[in-house]
C-alpha cells in the first residue's frame, strides 16, 4: 500500500463501494482516489469488475452501498435497502445512510465525462456532429427558439461549430470532420470518443480501454496523446487498461482489482513488485 | 458529389418550385369540372398533403429520435374531434347532435369571430380551433408520455397502439353524447374552400418539423437514435428529449387531423383505428425511414396509388384488362403484395436515410441517360457474373461429391482417415518453473 500523501486536492473519491447484483459482488468496497492532473490507472483480470466500478461512477449503475465524491461534494450515495438489505455480503453495513443517486447526464454535467470499451459512436452522424452532441447540453437556448434560429440560437449554434472544430483539431481529426463516424479507421474513432468527451468540458475523464485492440505503435502514439490532453485541457485522468506497456507507461498510480475487490494499490513501481499482484495475473503456487 | 449550383440558385429554385406547385393546385382546383378523372388528381394532393404531414411527425419520432410509437391515428382522432367540435355553426347543432338534444356547446368559434371580424374572423376562426387541436392532443401526449417513454421499443409500440384503441371506443362514448355525438357522425363544420389551405398549413408545417431536426435538439434526438447509453453520458437528458420529441410529434398529428376532419367533411372515430397507423407508416417505410422528403414523397405515390390509380382493379376494369378477379378489395390484394414486394427488395424506402438535394438531384437527371443507355450492357454483365457464379457453384458441388467419394472408397478399403488424438499418457504436462 502506497505511504506516500499526495498533498493535491483530490477530484474524485469513491468511498466503500460495492456494487452487488443479487447474489454475486461485482465491486466490494472499492476506495480510490483521483488527485487534481493525475492519471491513475485501474487493472485487473477480466471480470474484475473495473466497468462496473466505470458505471457506479458515471451513475449508469446505483452502488450498493458506499459513496462517491465529485470535488469535494457527494452526489452518489446509497445502502443497502428492500431485498438487498438481507442478500447483502459486503462489510461496511450501516455506514451510509443516505440515498443520493444522480443520473448520468447529471454526472456529465457536473464535469466527468466517459469514453466506451466497445467504441458507442452515433452512427448515423458526421464527426462534426458527434463532437456537437456533446456540446449541446451547454446551451440554453430553448427548444422553441432552437427551431425558428432565434439570434441566440444562431450565436450559440456558431459558437458551438467553432468550438467543435478547433476541438477536432487538436485531436488531429480536422480533416475527417465531415466524414461518417463509422467511415474512420478504428484507432481514429477511439480518437474522436475522446474528442467527443472532452466537448462536455470535463474535469475528470473516464476512459475504459483506450487501446484495446491497437498495436504497440498506435498504442505508444495514444499514450503520448492522453498525457497531451491532460495537460492541455487540465484534466484528472482515470483508465482502465490491459495494455501493461500504456498503464506502467503514463500512470502515476494504480489500482488493481480482483474478483471485485481491491488487491493493491501503489506506483507503477510499486505494483509490478506486489506479490499479491503477480499472483492474481499469473496464478499463484498451489 | 460535385456542387453545381450555389445556395442562392437554390433557394429561388426551390421557391419558384413551391410557388409553381401552389398556383397550379389553387388553379386546378378552380377550374377542373367536377366530374372530370383529373378532379381525382386533386383530392390526392388534399389528402397527400395531409398525410405527408402526419407521416413527417411520425417519421421524427420513429426515424429521428428512434422511438417506435404507433399512436399517430389516435391522435389524429383527437385533433379532428376538437376541431369539428367547435366549429360546428350554431343553427346546425340541432340537426348534428339530433340524439343529444342539439348538444353541449351551442357555439362555433368561426361564427362568433366571422361576426366581429368579417372574413378575416372567417380564416382566424379556423385557426384557432385547429392549433388547439395541436395544442390538446400535445398536453395529452405530455400526460401519456411520462409513463409510457419509460418503455423501450416493441412495449412502446404496443402501449402506444394500446393507446389509440381505447381513444376510439372513449370517443364512441355514449355519455360524452353531447360534446362528441357518440357512436354518430359530426358534420355540417366549417371546412376550406380551396385544395391550396391543406397543402399550405401541411408546408408550413413540415417545414417547421424540418427546422426542429436540424437544429441542435435535433441533433439530440438523433443521438438517442443513434445510441441511448453514450447519448446520456453526453449529457443528454433522456426523459426530457423523448417528451420533447413526442410532444412535438403529436401536436403536428393534431394538425394534420383537424385537416382530415376538413378534408372529409364529416367525421367519424370509426376510422382512425389500426389500418390507419399502419397506412402511416407504410408512407414511413416507402419514403424512407429518417428522411422527411422521402415521407412526403411516400404520402403522395401511397395516396395517388390507393386512390386513383389502383382504383380500376376494385371497378373491375384496370390499364383496359378487365377480369372477374376485379372486384370491390382487390385493390388492397394488390396493394399488399406491393408492399411486401417493397418490403423485401427496397427495404431501405425511396430515399433511405438521405433528404433531397438539387445538387443530387441534377447529377441523377444529368446521368439518367447514359445510366438507361447502359442499362443492357449491365444487365449483360450480370447475367454473365450470375452465369460464372453458377458455373463455380457446380464445379465445387463436383469436387466436393467426388472428395466425398474417395473418403467413402478409402472407408471401405479401412484406411484410417484421421491421425488419432493422444490419449492422456501420451501428453507431456509442463511443470512450473520453480522460484
Amino acid at each position: 500500500m502506497a505511504d506516500k500523501k499526495d498533498n493535491r486536492e483530490v477530484v474524485l473519491r469513491l468511498s466503500d463501494i460495492t456494487m452487488q447484483f443479487g447474489g454475486v459482488v461485482a465491486v466490494d468496497n472499492l476506495n480510490l482516489d483521483v488527485h487534481k492532473n493525475e492519471i491513475v490507472g485501474l487493472i485487473g483480470p477480466n471480470g474484475a469488475g473495473k466497468t462496473t466500478a466505470f458505471n457506479c461512477i458515471t451513475g449508469v449503475y446505483e452502488p450498493t452501498n458506499g459513496a462517491i465524491e465529485i470535488n469535494g461534494q457527494v452526489v452518489i450515495e446509497n445502502y443497502p435497502q428492500g431485498k438487498m438489505k438481507d442478500s447483502y455480503q459486503g462489510r461496511n453495513q450501516g455506514k451510509y445512510t443516505k440515498a443520493i443517486t444522480m443520473l448520468p447526464d447529471k454526472v456529465t454535467k457536473l464535469g466527468v465525462a466517459r469514453t466506451f470499451q466497445n467504441i458507442r459512436l452515433f452512427k448515423g452522424m458526421t464527426v462534426l456532429e458527434n463532437v456537437m452532441v456533446a456540446m449541446h447540453m451547454n446551451q440554453s437556448e430553448s427548444v422553441f427558439g432552437a427551431t425558428f434560429r432565434s439570434k441566440k440560437a444562431r450565436e450559440e449554434e456558431k459558437a458551438m461549430r467553432e468550438e467543435a472544430l478547433d476541438l477536432l483539431k487538436k485531436v488531429d481529426l480536422y480533416e475527417n470532420r465531415d466524414d461518417m463516424s463509422t467511415s474512420l479507421p478504428y484507432g481514429k474513432q477511439r480518437h474522436l470518443e475522446i474528442a467527443r468527451a472532452l466537448a462536455t468540458h470535463p474535469s475528470i475523464l473516464l476512459l475504459d480501454e483506450p487501446a484495446a485492440g491497437m498495436n504497440p505503435q498506435e498504442s505508444d502514439d495514444l499514450m503520448r496523446f492522453i498525457g497531451r490532453i491532460r495537460d492541455e485541457f487540465d484534466l484528472s485522468i482515470l483508465m482502465i487498461e490491459h495494455h501493461m506497456q500504456v498503464i506502467m507507461g503514463i500512470c502515476e498510480h494504480i489500482y488493481v482489482l480482483n474478483y471485485g475487490g481491491q488487491i493493491a494499490d501503489g506506483t507503477p513501481a510499486e505494483i509490478q513488485a506486489n506479490p499479491a499482484v503477480i499472483e492474481a495475473y499469473l496464478g499463484g503456487d498451489e | 458529389m460535385d456542387k453545381t449550383l450555389n445556395s442562392k440558385t437554390k433557394t429561388l429554385l426551390s421557391i419558384a418550385c413551391i410557388a409553381a406547385f401552389l398556383v397550379f393546385v389553387y388553379i386546378g382546383d378552380n377550374t377542373i369540372p367536377p366530374g372530370s378523372s383529373w378532379k381525382m388528381m386533386i383530392t390526392v394532393i388534399e389528402k397527400g398533403s395531409i398525410f405527408a404531414l402526419v407521416a413527417a411527425s411520425m417519421n421524427l419520432l420513429n426515424g429521428f429520435t428512434g422511438l417506435f410509437s404507433l399512436g399517430q391515428a389516435g391522435f389524429m382522432l383527437i385533433g379532428a374531434y376538437t376541431y369539428a367540435i367547435f366549429t360546428i355553426p350554431g343553427k346546425s347543432h340541432d340537426a348534428v347532435y339530433q340524439y343529444f338534444d342539439g348538444g353541449l356547446i351551442k357555439w362555433s368559434i368561426v361564427e362568433i369571430l366571422e361576426g366581429k371580424l368579417g372574413v378575416l374572423g372567417h380564416y382566424i376562426g379556423m385557426f384557432i380551433p385547429m392549433i388547439g387541436a395541436g395544442l390538446i392532443v400535445a398536453l395529452i401526449a405530455f400526460l401519456i408520455g411520462i409513463p409510457v417513454l419509460r418503455l423501450k421499443s416493441d412495449y412502446l409500440a404496443i402501449a402506444t397502439l394500446g393507446f389509440a384503441e381505447i381513444l376510439r371506443a372513449f370517443f364512441q362514448w355514449n355519455t360524452l353524447g353531447p360534446i362528441t355525438n357518440g357512436s354518430n357522425v359530426l358534420r355540417k363544420y366549417t371546412t376550406y374552400g380551396n385544395a391550396i389551405f391543406p397543402v399550405i398549413i401541411a408546408g408550413i408545417c413540415i417545414a417547421i418539423i424540418m427546422l426542429l431536426i436540424n437544429s441542435t435538439y435535433g441533433r439530440a434526438f438523433r443521438a438517442i437514435r443513434d445510441d441511448e447509453i453514450a447519448a446520456e453520458a453526453m449529457g443528454v437528458n433522456l426523459f426530457k428529449h423523448k417528451e420533447m420529441s413526442f410532444v412535438i410529434s403529436s401536436f403536428f398529428a393534431g394538425i394534420s387531423g383537424a385537416l382530415l376532419a376538413m378534408f372529409q367533411t364529416t367525421i367519424n372515430a370509426t376510422p382512425f383505428n389500426t389500418v390507419m397507423t399502419y397506412e402511416i407508416l407504410l408512407i414511413v417505410v416507402i419514403g424512407g425511414i429518417g428522411s422527411i422528403t422521402g415521407s412526403i414523397i411516400g404520402a403522395f405515390l401511397f395516396t395517388a396509388a390507393s386512390e386513383w390509380w389502383l382504383r380500376g382493379l376494385d371497378a373491375g376494369r384496370w390499364l383496359g384488362i378487365s377480369s372477374s378477379l376485379m372486384r370491390p378489395g382487390f385493390r388492397k390484394v394488390v396493394f399488399a403484395v406491393l408492399i411486401m414486394l417493397i418490403v423485401l427488395f427496397y427495404a431501405q424506402g425511396i430515399m433511405g436515410s438521405r433528404e433531397f438535394s438539387w445538387d443530387r438531384f441534377i447529377a441523377w437527371w444529368k446521368n439518367l441517360p447514359s445510366n438507361l443507355k447502359s442499362w443492357p450492357e449491365r444487365h449483360k454483365a450480370k447475367a454473365t457474373a450470375r452465369k460464372e457464379a453458377r458455373a463455380t457453384k457446380a464445379a465445387a458441388k463436383a469436387k466436393a461429391k467426388a472428395a466425398k467419394e474417395e473418403g467413402e472408397a478409402k472407408k471401405a478399403s479401412g484406411e484410417k482417415l484421421f491421425t488419432p488424438l493422444p490419449t492422456s499418457n501420451e501428453v507431456m504436462v509442463f511443470g512450473k518453473e520453480g522460484k
